[in-house]
């Protein structure tokens, strides 16, 4: 049945809202010991409004700020990606993946132009995976299940 | 397909691995983040060469299974910097991710460009591209060893 394009928008639009529902309502999973801790040692945690560098802006300005800022994340540089090489080329690897994982963006582009499917049967394939279906070739595009009963 | 992966499939190996094998959670998380990069690696590359729909569709569901790279990244990286202050890392993995992003969007559009002016059997070469990326990143997720 084709209710056209705005029914998936609607649908979209539900299920967001539906997801920020859920999220809000998660429980606190965290220790309050453990988050009592880290705010002690961690002056980037959980309450800015009582970190040194927030009360350093408020009491020096920008410039001071801004020099405790550079220092903060040149240390923060040094640490990540030299004292641990280790945890430096993992995250250096995030750089790879990332324009590795683009691809998304032009896949439907892609399969339209390589295998003349439409806009409205590339959006099957892409948003449906078949893995945990049984019946996966029949709701393909008819061009696939043309395909495999061939070889059949 | 993500939605099976993420709410069953990825927690139930996750289990197997922590309760069944005991593994550590880093190692299982070093398992995970290395299966799944073989994956996103594989399945691009099988988009990239895909000759029909068949092909295309199978290697659409193996790249699918790389769904879990993020997260299991993630935790591999908080659990390896241990209790140096998690908000910068995870920043620092938020800016390097955005910088890759960026350099994505043109790159993947000149390869696919590229691509069609060579024929329609180089259409894929943006995927082919993408697995060469990702088959760096594999390189140094296979490098990395765990000190006991």
């Amino acid at each position: 049945m084709t209710r056209g394009a705005w029914f998936s928008v609607f649908m979209g639009a539900g299920c967001l809202s539906a997801a920020i529902l859920v999220a809000l309502a998660f429980p606190e999973t965290r220790n309050k010991a453990a988050r009592d801790e880290s705010t002690r040692d961690d002056d980037d945690g959980d309450q800015p409004e009582n970190s040194p560098s927030l009360r350093l802006f408020r009491c020096a300005g920008l410039r001071a700020w801004s020099k405790l800022a550079l220092k903060h994340a040149t240390t923060s540089v040094r640490s990540y990606f030299w004292d641990d090489k280790r945890l430096g080329l993992l995250l250096f690897s995030l750089i790879f993946t990332s324009l590795g994982k683009f691809i998304s963006v032009i896949l439907m582009q892609y399969t339209t132009k390589r295998f003349h499917w439409s806009w409205s049967e590339v959006r099957r394939p892409m948003s449906d995976m078949p893995i945990f279906r049984d019946e996966p070739v029949a709701k393909y595009p008819r061009r696939l299940y043309y395909r495999q009963s061939a070889l059949l | 397909m993500n939605l099976a992966l993420v709410a069953a499939l990825l927690p139930l190996v996750s289990q197997l691995l922590l309760l069944k094998l005991g593994l550590s959670p880093l190692v299982k998380d070093l398992f995970f983040v290395r299966a799944s990069i073989l994956v996103l690696t594989i399945g691009a590359l099988g988009i990239g060469l895909a000759q029909n729909s068949f092909a295309l569709v199978a290697s659409l569901m193996v790249f699918a299974l790389g769904y879990g790279y993020s997260p299991a990244m993630r935790s591999l990286l908080a659990l390896l910097a241990g209790h140096r202050s998690i908000g910068t890392l995870f920043t620092a993995m938020s800016v390097l991710e955005t910088t890759g992003t960026l350099v994505a969007g043109p790159l993947m559009a000149y390869t696919f460009r590229t691509g069609l002016a060579w024929g329609e059997s180089w259409t894929g070469l943006p995927f082919i591209t993408a697995s060469i990326l990702l088959s760096c990143a594999a390189v140094i997720v296979f490098s990395i060893r765990l000190q006991n």
